[in-house]
């Protein structure tokens, strides 16, 4: 049985992602992370159910092993959804700097919760 | 900020009109060959990135882009609705008219919003305001 | 600080072994969708193109949503981005 196939390396990668959004203290950070987490995602979708002798579904009618088309269709549209939530999310953080002067969740928390007494 | 590197800008300047042509091929022959217009659009949308590398002032209306964008989203909501959804029956010739025009409206449509953000990310946020 | 990383690692671990566990046992393989989507969509629409059928006829509602939530983070991005000293 295999050992590097496209799912293993998939869930490897999701979960060193989920590690680094778990274990860092820096905002910019846990969003490298979850970007990386959506890579993994799209991967592991791509990937099921592929094998090296699958032919691409470009003029496949009537042709065998032929790969599955409705996986990419979807994986498509959740590349552009990436593009807005890292946009989104840096837009964000440009205005919690300015505000907290750091770039540090737990600092910023603290100040907050200080500032609201 | 408003200093150019002249190796870049010459550089850029000489790939601008290939990675045009690169993006509309993959567009236009969506139907045919991998491609479409997602990928055509985000293609497209390093012209622009090209043209601020290329002379950083900034002189570009981002205002008609906004309106552009937003007529073209309600294109790509009113082509499915009218022909698609009804019951008109179709020959092969509009068939891929269809596939065509709305490989270009989306491709459009991504290209307008992927500049966009890049362009209100350099224009408001970059450049002296750290001090 | 010490004691809630080694349980966060702890915790880790421990559902990347139940993930892989459940993957790699429970998961069966079933066909028939992507045969019919393969041997049908030169004959509904006219595209040789199977992935382009999908997403511009047979689903799709999933593109006009898409270009949706474009037009949103956009809306997202113009809002947010403003500056103290001269707006």
């Amino acid at each position: 049985m295999e050992l590097i196939t496209g799912e293993n390396i998939s869930i490897l990668i999701f979960f060193v992602g989920f590690a680094g959004l778990m274990l860092k203290r820096n905002v910019i950070k846990s969003i490298i992370c979850i970007g990386i987490m959506q890579v993994a995602i799209i991967i592991f979708f791509l990937s099921v159910g592929l094998s090296p002798e699958n032919v691409p579904p470009i003029d496949a009618t009537g042709l065998q092993n032929v790969a599955d088309p409705l996986p990419q269709a979807l994986m498509i549209t959740d590349i552009v959804i990436g593009v807005g939530v890292t946009a989104t999310a840096l837009s964000l953080f440009i205005h919690m700097y300015h505000q907290f002067g750091t770039a540090d969740w737990e600092k910023a928390f603290k100040l907050r919760k200080d500032s609201e007494e | 900020m408003n200093d150019k590197s002249f190796l870049i800008s010459r550089f850029i300047g000489f790939m601008y009109p290939i990675i045009l042509l690169i993006g509309v091929y993959i567009i236009v022959n969506g139907h045919q060959s991998p491609g479409g217009g997602f990928h055509g659009g985000a293609v497209l949308a390093t012209v622009f990135i090209c043209r601020y590398l290329e002379n950083p002032n900034q002189d570009l209306r981002i205002h008609y882009l906004e309106i552009f964008e937003k007529i073209l989203f309600s294109l790509v909501l009113l082509l499915p609705v009218i022909l698609l959804f009804n019951n008109i029956s179709m020959n092969v010739i509009s068939n891929k008219a269809y596939l065509l025009i709305m490989n270009i409206l989306i491709g459009l449509k991504v290209c307008t919003g992927l500049s966009i953000i890049f362009y209100r990310f350099v224009f408001y946020e970059g450049g002296g305001l750290w001090n | 600080m010490n004691k809630l990383k080694t349980v966060s690692i702890i915790i880790l671990i421990l559902v990347l072994v139940i993930t892989v566990f459940v993957l790699f046992n429970y998961s069966e393989s079933d066909n028939s969708t992507a045969e019919y989507y393969v041997e049908n969509s030169e004959k509904d629409t006219a595209a040789t193109n199977a992935v382009t059928a999908i997403y511009l006829n047979y689903r799709v509602y999933d593109s006009i949503f898409e270009t949706l939530i474009l037009l949103v983070s956009v809306s997202a991005v113009i809002h947010f981005s403003w500056r103290k000293d001269h707006e």
